[in-house]
C-alpha cells in the first residue's frame, strides 16, 4: 500500500522530464528511485526529490532551442521580414478615420506615399538580402510608426487601440528582419514577392489615383465611383490575404508552422480591428471605442505572444 | 565530452560498468561499494551521467529484461568506454603520486599521515 502511495508521489515527481525522456526512461528511473527508498517510506526523500526536479528541469531546458538557432525559425523570419513590410507598404495610406468621421475611402496623403516607399525599400532589401539593411529600415519605420501612434495615444486615446495591428505588425518585422540577419538565400520567389508587391501597391496608390480622376471631391463623382471602390477595397486586400496564404503553404512544413504562427498572431489582431471598424463586432462608433475596451489590451497582448511563442522551439 | 576531465562520479559509474553490465539500482549500489561509502547517487543525476556517457558513446544498453513487470535495462562499458576509463585512470594515478611524492618532500612534522592515506 505504502508502495504504491509512493510510486504515485514520484511518478509525480518524473513529469519534470519532457515526456519523451519519460517514455524512454521513466519506468526504469521509477524502478531506481522506489529500490532506494527506505522500507516503508510514503514520502520521496528530500535529497531523491529536490535532484529528481532539478534535472528534469534542466532537461526540458536543455531540449529547448533560442529561436536563433533554429534554421526552420530563421527561414521563417527570412520570409515574413519580405511580406511585412509588403503588407506595411499596402496599408500605409489606407484607411485612416478622418477627424470626427469613419473615411472609408481616404484622401491621398505625401507623407503616406512616401512611408508605403521605404516599406516597398524595405521588402526589396529583404529580397536582395541586403539583411541590415532590411534590419535597420524596418528599426527606423517601426520607430517612426510607434512616434506616430503615442502621440495618436496621447490626443486621441481611441485610435490607438483601433491600429494597434500595425504595432504589432512593426514588432514582428523587426524581430524576423533580426532573426532573417543568419536565414538561408532564396527562401521567397521572386514571382511570389512580385505578386504580393502588386497587389499592395495598388491599395498603396488608390487613393491618389482617386483623387486624381475627374470631378474628384465633388459628391458626384464620389457617388460615381463608389461601387468601383466598394469592389476594389474588398478585393485588393483579399487578394493580398490570398496570395499571403499561397506563400505559406508552399513551404516546408516546419517552416509553415512558424510562418502560420509569426503571421497568425498578428493577422488576428489586423482581423478585430478591421471587424470593430466594419461594425461586426456590434461596436456602435469605433472613434468612441472605449478607451479600455479590447482595442486597449489586444496589442500589448499580442506584442508579448508573438516573440515569447517564436523563442521555444521545443 | 570525450576531452573534458571526467567527474568523479561518472568515472565511478564507468568503473563500475567495467565489473560487467549492470542496471540502474545496482549502478547505484556497485557505486556506492566502489566509493567506499561516500558517493551515493540520486536517481535523476544517476540518469543524468548516463545520458551524457551513452551520448559520449563510452556506454551503451546491453540489453532489456522485465522484472516484476517493470523493465530493466542493463548498461555495458564500450571499448571507447574502456579507453577512456584507462587514460583517466592514469592521469588520476599520475596526479596521486605527484601528490604523494611532493608530501614525501615536505618537512617531517607537517607529515601527517607517513603512511599515506590514499583510497
Amino acid at each position: 500500500m505504502s508502495q504504491e502511495i509512493l510510486e504515485r508521489r514520484y511518478r509525480r515527481l518524473l513529469a519534470c522530464y519532457p515526456y519523451a525522456y519519460r517514455a524512454a526512461y521513466g519506468e526504469e528511473m521509477l524502478a531506481v528511485a522506489l529500490a532506494a527508498a527506505r522500507p516503508g517510506a510514503r514520502w520521496p526523500d528530500p535529497g531523491e526529490a529536490a535532484d529528481l526536479i532539478f534535472t528534469g528541469l534542466r532537461r526540458r531546458l536543455g531540449s529547448v532551442r533560442p529561436a536563433s538557432h533554429d534554421p526552420a525559425w530563421r527561414d521563417a523570419a527570412g520570409i515574413a521580414a519580405v511580406i511585412g513590410p509588403i503588407v506595411m507598404a499596402a496599408f500605409a495610406v489606407t484607411p485612416n478615420p478622418g477627424p470626427g468621421r469613419w473615411q472609408y475611402f481616404p484622401t491621398a496623403s505625401f507623407s503616406g506615399i512616401i512611408v508605403a516607399a521605404l516599406w516597398f525599400a524595405v521588402a526589396v532589401a529583404g529580397m536582395l538580402r541586403w539583411r541590415r539593411f532590411a534590419l535597420a529600415g524596418s528599426c527606423v519605420l517601426s520607430a517612426g510608426l510607434i512616434y506616430e501612434f503615442s502621440r495618436a495615444a496621447l490626443n486621441e486615446p481611441n485610435k490607438f487601440g483601433v491600429f494597434g495591428w500595425k504595432v504589432v505588425f512593426a514588432a514582428l518585422i523587426v524581430g524576423s528582419a533580426l532573426l532573417a540577419l543568419k536565414s538561408k538565400p532564396h527562401l521567397l520567389s521572386w514571382w511570389a514577392a512580385m505578386a504580393t508587391a502588386a497587389i499592395a501597391m495598388l491599395l498603396a496608390v488608390l487613393p491618389a489615383i482617386q483623387s486624381g480622376l475627374p470631378g474628384a471631391g465633388s459628391f458626384a463623382a464620389m457617388n460615381s465611383y463608389m461601387q468601383l471602390q466598394t469592389l476594389l477595397y474588398e478585393a485588393l486586400p483579399a487578394g493580398l490575404v490570398l496570395v499571403l496564404l499561397i506563400i505559406v503553404v508552399r513551404q516546408k512544413a516546419g517552416v509553415r508552422s512558424r510562418l502560420m504562427i509569426m503571421l497568425g498572431a498578428a493577422a488576428a489582431t489586423f482581423a478585430f480591428d478591421m471587424a470593430a471598424f466594419s461594425g461586426l463586432l456590434s461596436i456602435e462608433d469605433p472613434l468612441n471605442y472605449p478607451p479600455l475596451g479590447p482595442g486597449w489590451w489586444q496589442s500589448p497582448a499580442v506584442m508579448v505572444a508573438v516573440p515569447s511563442s517564436a523563442l521555444p522551439s521545443a | 565530452m570525450t576531452d573534458k576531465v571526467l567527474q568523479e562520479p561518472a568515472f565511478l559509474v564507468l568503473t563500475a560498468l567495467a565489473g560487467g553490465p549492470q542496471h540502474g539500482y545496482g549502478l547505484v549500489e556497485d557505486v556506492l561499494r566502489v566509493s567506499d561509502g561516500q558517493v551515493r547517487l540520486h536517481t535523476g543525476t544517476l540518469y543524468a551521467i548516463l545520458d551524457r556517457l551513452r551520448e559520449g558513446g563510452l556506454i551503451e544498453v546491453d540489453r532489456e529484461e522485465i522484472v516484476e513487470s517493470r523493465l530493466r535495462r542493463y548498461y555495458q562499458l564500450t571499448n571507447a568506454g574502456a579507453e577512456r576509463l584507462a587514460t583517466e585512470a592514469d592521469r588520476m594515478q599520475r596526479n596521486a603520486s605527484a601528490a604523494a611524492s611532493r608530501l614525501q618532500q615536505l618537512p617531517p612534522r607537517m607529515r601527517l599521515r607517513p603512511e599515506g592515506g590514499m583510497a
